[in-house]
């Protein structure tokens, strides 16, 4: 019996998931590198970081580029953990953020902050909005816990059907509030649901950045517990998980991370959905190397897509959501058609 | 001395946005936000100032040829300083606030002209503006030759006091439903200043309004912005409409109570505006 | 060191499932859980396995009430197999099987995995992509990572421990049904309790060491093979005339319908 290939085997298999996180972090690290390099106004960034440069440019550099690049990186890798996780939680490759009604739900808590207290998200929108958001997020998946919870069993189908549900309660609500709106407010609500990372000063990122990463962190050590989780629930049991306490840790860490996102950044479409299946194609599905992949792989596709908005049409910009799909989409498509036939 | 050094270093450090107009300290480089302003600027003839344009700014022709620092809402703070402007002069709703924040934090001197939807309201947004340009004596002068008659021929238009005219203003069709002016918009003041009541003067704000309301408020005119109009192919693409149809029902064909009109100089509040809100007033009185 | 069911009751909606049944598991023993459909089966090993709890009654596992035990806890001494779905990712073999390995250490689970995949056949299957296998090769892969789930270094070799096993040759072929029987048997010698759902009555006269026949959610007969399979008890249990005779030279029961 040629034992000899069983035990090289998974030291191979180790061996490639770790080449491939060295990889994505390679990525990332060029990306930042790029995203913190381009702009519209040109920047002598080594000048500027030598502190050779103090005029302008380091203002630009300092306090509009990088806390923006930091921001759009955050969002990012918090978006496309979340994705992954609800992916795994659900043993539904096409669940995300916004399937559950989380997303909406922090659109609908930022949205009835910007209506009801135009004032308040005029002045202290770095506190107000992000609360509300986050708010919105939290409501939403308590009553999606305990409504499922209710009936004794806490299925995945179940999740998904309540989801659905509150994810079109809350469009009702942003509708509702979109017709009560009057015409300032409307504009703002329009252009902020489109997404941007555009408003990243470090008095707004920072603390939405801390929340993120706090809320993250759980969710990347939950690797195992997700693998585990999609041989099924009752088997995820038997090897020692405690189900619920999954379920509940990965649902109220993915509200918070989102509905904090949100709240900076307007919703930033796709990422939670495709960066996982494309780390997914490049690493595979396990869960303990596919969380770490996805917050580099997010990290650097959102950067990459706020850069473009950012340079694409200056001194303009374009609504980065428009970029995430484009960039995205067919890239999906592609990688799709080359892993299929084999 | 010292007093003088120590106050423009306070200045520098913190540098408030400057107060609605007052002269700025540095008009050399201007950033435009907002079709409006970038007319009243035109008008003052101080174009030459200009460094940039925000989307909105269409009229004249010329302003298009500027850079484009996008939508008036959606502004870019690194896209805006790359043009090292001195002044961003912006409309009440210009933002994203944090944006502005960031632009005003790198030294530049942000004005936000504030907005009334008055005949008065436009004469003292041009005024502001030539302050803030150090052009206040200038502004006044052109006020008072150009803005002035036509502020009094709006006000000379006798209407009957029992039964003055009304009218709706659509903004947009869409899917059948026409956007109308409610009271606090741009577009009711527009109708004040052409001596109309608005029929959906009890709505607030831009309101989709269904085929039934229309017919109910039976307004006398409909003012239509071009924009919408373009969505078909003109005016008489219109009559299809149920809700249009609804409203001229019992009127002599479409034309005679659907006007159709520039919206930038209906909704801008900018000299425009009077001279758009005297074309219709000719039409109707 | 028994893993013990006392007077479980359960009732799934209206139906009621189990009326007090109280079974034993004892390590070192093959026990089959035989019955016609519906009499229950699954929903008793579900009680023992932890996963729900009966209505009224007991589970106790090695004298200690099984809720007081940890999910940890309770996966360290006994491992489960299912009737079983496909996952929704493509993870292979080795990856599955690596699910099971509760025990730390790299390097042992090469080993252990080396050797359990010879054991069940299973070698030349660990590159693959679970999804991709057959029904039988995936209830073999689940085979062996309920075993690896139970796996103990030497020193541990005989701490008590409960393999239960739901139908676990529905999709395996004649060969396959052999080897997968005859190393429950094997392993039961290591102070293990395996309990198989099994539908043959011939296999499990043949390789286990004890039997309860469950019918109407109560047990009928439990013991020996010889004690509960008989003529009477069986037609009684399935609603159809049985026979049991005795294969002298084959040296088992046989059991055959009309």
């Amino acid at each position: 019996m040629n034992s000899v290939d069983e035990l090289k085997l998974p030291a191979r298999l180790y061996g490639l998931r770790m080449g491939g996180l060295a990889l994505l972090g390679a990525l990332l690290a060029g990306v930042c590198a790029m995203a913190l390099g381009a702009g519209a106004i040109r920047i002598p960034v080594l000048d500027v970081l030598a502190g050779v440069n103090s005029g302008l440019e380091s203002t630009v550099f300092f306090q509009i580029r990088a806390p923006r690049v930091l921001l759009a990186g955050v969002v990012g890798a918090t978006l496309a953990v979340a994705g992954a996780s609800l992916q795994g939680l659900f043993r539904n490759p096409l669940a995300d953020p916004g399937l559950i009604g989380v997303s909406s739900g922090g659109a609908l808590g930022a949205v009835s902050m910007i209506v009801m207290a135009p004032a308040l998200a005029g002045a202290g929108a770095a506190y107000a909005l992000p609360l509300s958001a986050i708010a919105g997020s939290l409501a939403v998946t308590a009553f999606l816990y305990a409504f499922a919870s209710r009936f004794g069993h806490f299925s995945i189908v179940t999740i998904l059907l309540v989801g659905i549900a509150l994810n079109a309660l809350a469009n009702v609500g942003i509708g509702l509030f979109q017709y009560l709106s009057d015409d300032a407010a409307l504009r703002t609500l329009t252009f902020w649901m489109m997404g941007s990372f555009g408003s990243a000063a470090w008095t707004t990122v920072l603390p939405a950045v801390a929340l993120m990463a706090m809320a993250a962190v759980p969710l990347l050590r939950q690797g195992r517990e997700l693998d585990l989780l999609q041989l099924g629930e009752p088997e995820a049991f038997h090897l020692g998980v405690d189900v619920r306490r999954t379920k509940r840790r990965v649902i109220l860490c993915s509200a918070v991370t989102v509905g904090a996102g949100v709240a900076v950044s307007g919703i930033i479409a796709f990422i939670g959905l495709v960066v996982p299946h494309l780390t997914r194609l490049a690493i595979g599905p396990n869960h303990r190397y596919l969380l770490a992949g996805s917050a580099l792989l997010g990290a650097a596709l959102a950067m990459l897509a706020d850069t473009v908005a950012r340079t694409l049409a200056t001194p303009a910009e374009i609504p980065v959501s428009l970029i995430t799909s484009a960039l995205g989409a067919p890239f999906f498509l592609w990688l799709i058609s080359r892993v299929r036939p084999k | 001395m010292f007093r003088m050094l120590w106050l423009s270093a306070a200045l520098l450090a913190f540098h408030q946005p400057a107060a609605a107009c007052e002269t700025s300290s540095d008009s050399s480089r201007i950033a435009v936000a907002g079709g409006s302003l970038t007319e009243i600027i035109y008008f003052l003839g101080a174009e030459a100032r200009i460094v940039a344009v925000d989307s909105t700014s269409i009229f004249p022709q010329a302003a298009s040829a500027f850079p484009s620092v996008g939508y008036v809402r959606a502004l870019s703070a690194e896209g805006l300083l790359s043009l090292r402007p001195t002044l961003v002069l912006g409309e009440d709703d210009m933002g994203p606030p944090e944006v502005l924040a960031q632009v005003g934090r790198a030294g530049v001197d942000i004005v936000r002209v504030p907005e009334t939807h008055t005949a008065a309201g436009i004469l003292d947004k041009v005024r502001c503006i030539a302050a803030v340009l150090d052009l206040a004596d200038h502004g006044e002068s052109l006020v008072r030759e150009k803005l002035d008659p036509m502020v009094a021929a709006l006000e000379s238009i006798r209407v009957s006091a029992a039964k003055p005219p009304q009218a709706a203003l659509i903004l947009q069709m869409s899917a059948g439903a026409p956007t109308v002016a409610g009271a606090g918009t741009s577009g009711d003041g527009f109708l004040r200043l052409a001596r109309l009541r608005n029929s959906f003067a009890e709505l607030s704000g831009w309101k989709p309004v269904s085929p039934e309301s229309m017919a109910i408020a039976q307004p006398d005119y409909i003012v239509i912005t071009q924009r919408a109009t373009r969505t078909g192919d003109g005016l008489e693409r219109l009559a299809p409409s149920p809700a249009l149809r609804a409203a001229l029902q019992g009127r002599n064909g479409m034309a005679d109570g659907l006007i159709a009109m520039d919206g930038m100089a209906m909704l801008g509040f900018s000299p425009r505006t009077l001279e758009a809100a005297l074309d219709l007033s000719r039409q109707i009185h | 060191m028994t893993l013990l069911v006392e007077g479980a009751e359960l009732s799934i909606g209206r139906a009621r499932v189990l009326s007090g049944v109280s079974v034993a598991l004892r390590p070192g023993t093959v026990t089959a859980l035989v019955g016609p459909n519906g009499a229950g089966k699954t929903s008793l090993l579900r009680i023992m396995s932890g996963e729900i709890a009966p209505a009224s009654g007991a589970v106790r596992v090695d004298s200690r009430p099984l809720q007081d035990l940890s999910p940890q806890q309770q996966a360290r001494c006994r491992s489960v197999m299912t009737q079983h779905p496909r996952m929704a990712f493509d993870y292979i073999v080795e990856e599955v099987l690596e699910m099971a390995w509760i025990h730390g250490c790299r390097e042992r689970f090469r080993r252990a995995a080396m050797t359990i995949a010879l054991d069940c056949d299973i070698r030349q299957l660990v590159g693959r992509k679970f999804n991709t296998l057959s029904g039988g090769e995936r209830q073999r892969v689940q085979f062996a990572r309920a075993l690896l789930q139970i796996w103990r270094h030497r020193e541990d070799a005989t701490e008590p421990r409960y393999l239960l096993l739901d139908e676990p040759t529905a999709s395996l072929d004649v060969a396959h049904e052999l080897l997968l029987l005859r190393i429950t048997r094997k392993i039961s010698e290591r102070n293990i309790g395996v309990l198989l759902i099994l539908h043959d009555l011939n296999l499990a006269a043949r390789f286990a060491s004890h039997v309860i026949l469950l019918a109407n959610g109560a047990v009928q007969a439990a013991g020996s093979p010889e004690a509960v399979f008989t003529n009477n008890v069986l037609s009684q249990a399935y609603g159809a005339r049985m026979h049991v005779e005795r294969h002298e030279r084959l040296g088992r029961l046989l059991i055959h319908t009309d």
